[in-house]
């Protein structure tokens, strides 16, 4: 099976929680995670729904392979409609949160209503217990977790939990287990918070045993294993994480600065993973202590730092939590970028120190980031005043200034409850929406799209807004993976785009990392599958189902009330040519690619499905 | 003066410190018919480490690392298979 079959569906409106059996012809279908959870949402929840009422679902939900020892095999995912976008929202996470889950029995958790004051919680094995959150409501995830592991006695509890901005409504708040791993986009922790729900924690001591062929599994696992440990590619992913992306993407002029009005930035070195292994002056360590792992992963991309005890940040100070003064998560390559690159921040310690706040509160970096450098953007441009800031001198590459910012977003306090509303919301309501770099209101990630024209097609139509994980095919236009293709080019990038778009819906229906997906192809997944789930599984099977899965989204959305007019890009990205770099002069050619696409995707050009591709897909 | 070209190293390849954050950086005088194996050889690397040889900003093909030649002031970036997100 590997599926266990049991779904929990807690209503913490009349706080009941009550497991049911998982609809196994859905889970056929769009086999776990983001595909079955988003099945489960477009026939539960109403696309009229408002996203922060009691009416909107919050589904958390594991893959077939989660739990088990697939590599990377600890994925879970949360799926519901996000307050920032009002779109499909899906983030998912690694961390031991999600085997957790599968372990103690359960495919997926459901939250629905609203509880009438705040709780958290308790899932040991088939115990559910919907407890007060009294004494952890108004405090951060790092001390919840603390105070729910004493008051549980139990060092093996997996907790996921929401920050401050969560419960107070920031459209940005993440999810965060294990005190650093993230469901970190659209807003998924705020759904939470609406719901007033501070955590949720598990136990679980089943183990995954279900198993359709031990043996078969182990092989199919083992080879894949193989595969992952000698790759080259993953071999550097491990020993330099993701921000080793960062002097890669400036060097080809592709890495968006001070609100994308550059492609590159002077001092991206500074902030980079060769940056973070330099012993600094202050105690003769270096920013990256090590590196980190999720539940069976045989990657361990993640990175352990430290910031300078003698940086602004945390030195004399008594008020901040001691994980500051520690060892905590990141920085990694997308975070980097936003809290520093685009805000033209080029201090390690001040990127570092931001992110960690953004660990500890459960925000989206990407989005807070960006969000900052629209306001930096808009006080240069003499449109936002240091009135509005409460004093901040919101200029580009002032660190004190991202940092207080960032601190002002972790309490919800200030000028941090408007940029708590996202880029677009504020750029809205200081005249120029213009600067919100978003599609369908999310923040872009760290790749240019007049430099990688392929990721402008992919922030255009991704299902969730912009977002660099939906179709990575800066992975092929700039880094040859799986193969070179030219990044200025158009043409082929929308055949290029549906293959990744459609791969990585695989990879988050099942359990496993899309990070495996630079090693590991479709055929060997598939191998995986077929021994530990019942069914006959193959490659081509799969990919249809990654198609499914994509089609199903866009029918949502669609739902939603989106059209093809939400499948476009900032006018800057579209007319403000680049100014230097082997992309200078170059736009992103959108109206070249997106016909195209909507076409190989067999949608009619107003973006809705053609009746034989839901018919071809099993969506009718 | 003599044409150079700069070489930059990055990830695996660079031998990072405090005065050289952010990969290695080193300049190389140009001879007449240098490539970009050619610098490759003077530096003592493996052509099959570098995956990515970026000029001037711009990805060469392996098929032409022994075909174009190098200017003076290029700037030639080499990296091993990396990847990331």
């Amino acid at each position: 099976m590997s599926w266990t079959g049991k779904i929990l569906r807690i209503n913490l409106t009349d706080r009941t929680a009550t497991p049911e059996p998982l609809n196994m012809e859905w889970a056929h279908l769009y086999l776990g995670q983001r595909g079955l959870a988003t099945k489960y949402l477009s026939e539960e929840v109403d696309p009229k729904t408002d996203p922060l009422s009691p009416e909107n679902t919050l589904y958390m939900v594991t893959g077939p392979l989660t739990g088990t020892m697939a590599s990377t095999g600890g994925r879970y995912s949360c799926v519901t409609i996000s307050p920032l976008t009002k779109a499909l929202a899906c983030s998912n996470s690694g961390g031991f949160f999600g085997n957790e889950m599968k372990c103690a029995g359960w495919d997926m958790i459901i939250l629905e209503g609203k509880a009438s004051s705040p709780v958290y919680i308790s899932i040991v094995d088939d115990e559910c217990s919907i407890l007060p959150a009294d004494e952890i409501w108004g405090k951060s995830v790092w001390e919840a977790d603390e105070w729910l592991h004493q008051k549980h006695q139990d060092p093996q509890l997996r907790i996921a939990a929401i920050g401050i901005p969560g419960e107070r409504g920031n459209l940005y708040s993440a999810i965060v287990n294990d005190l650093h791993r993230a469901a970190g986009r659209s807003g998924v922790g705020t759904v939470m918070g609406s719901k007033n729900v501070k955590a949720v924690t598990l136990r679980g001591t089943k183990g995954v045993g279900n198993i359709k062929d031990p043996k078969r599994f182990f092989v199919a696992t083992q080879k894949a294993k193989d595969i992952i440990a000698n790759n080259e590619m993953v071999q550097g992913l491990s020993a330099l994480g993701t921000n080793v992306m960062m002097n890669h993407m400036n060097e080809v002029g592709a890495l968006p600065a001070r609100n994308w009005q550059d492609s590159t930035f002077a001092n991206a070195s500074k902030l980079s993973s060769e940056a973070m292994a330099v012993p600094r002056k202050s105690d003769g360590k270096p920013n990256l202590t090590r590196n980190a792992g999720c539940f069976a992963c045989t990657i361990s991309c993640g990175r352990i730092s430290t910031i300078d005890p003698e940086h602004f940040s945390i030195k004399n100070r008594e008020d901040i939590h001691k994980h500051f003064k520690g060892n905590s998560g990141g920085n990694e390559y997308e975070a980097a970028w936003a809290l520093g690159v685009d805000t033209g921040v080029d201090d390690l310690d001040a990127v570092t120190y931001a992110n960690f706040v953004c660990n500890e509160q459960a925000m989206d970096p990407i989005t807070a980031g960006a969000t900052i450098a629209a306001a930096m953007e808009l006080f240069e441009l003499g449109l936002l005043t240091k009135e509005n800031t409460g004093g901040i001198d919101l200029r580009f590459g002032n660190a004190e200034a991202m940092v207080e910012c960032i601190e002002l977003l972790a309490k919800h306090e200030g000028f941090g409850i408007e940029l708590a509303e996202g880029s677009l919301r504020f750029c809205t309501k200081y005249g120029r929406p213009d600067l919100a770099i978003v599609v369908k209101g999310q923040e872009f990630p760290a790749y240019d799209a007049r430099a990688v024209k392929g990721m402008g097609l992919g922030y255009a139509t991704s299902n969730r807004g912009a977002c660099h994980v939906r179709g990575y095919t800066n992975g092929s236009e700039t880094a040859g993976v799986p193969f070179k293709t030219d990044p200025l080019a158009t043409e082929g990038k929308a055949e290029l785009l549906m293959a990744f778009q459609d791969t990585t819906s695989v990879f988050d229906s099942a359990g496993i990392c899309t990070f495996s997906s630079f090693a590991q192809g479709i055929e060997e997944v598939a191998e995986q599958i077929d021994a530990a789930c019942e069914g006959d599984w193959n490659g081509e099977r799969l990919m249809l189902l990654g198609e499914r899965v994509w089609n199903l989204e866009r029918e949502y959305n669609n739902s939603l009330g989106f059209t093809s007019a939400d499948d476009t890009l900032p006018p800057r990205l579209l007319t403000e040519p680049v100014k230097e770099g082997p992309a200078k002069g170059h736009v992103c050619e959108l109206d070249k690619m997106l016909p195209e696409y909507y076409d190989i995707r067999g949608w009619n050009q107003d973006g809705t499905l053609k009746d034989d591709t839901k018919k071809r897909l099993s969506l009718s | 003066m003599m044409p150079e070209i700069t070489v930059k190293l990055f990830a695996a390849l660079a031998k990072t410190s405090a005065e050289n954050i952010g990969g290695e950086i080193c300049t190389y005088t140009l001879h007449n018919g240098d490539t970009i194996n050619s610098i490759i050889d003077r530096a003592n690397l493996s052509n099959k480490n570098i995956h990515l040889a970026i000029l001037n900003g711009t990805y060469v093909d392996k098929t032409q690392r022994d075909i174009k030649l190098l200017q003076d002031g290029d700037v030639l970036a080499l990296w091993p298979p990396i990847v990331g997100g």
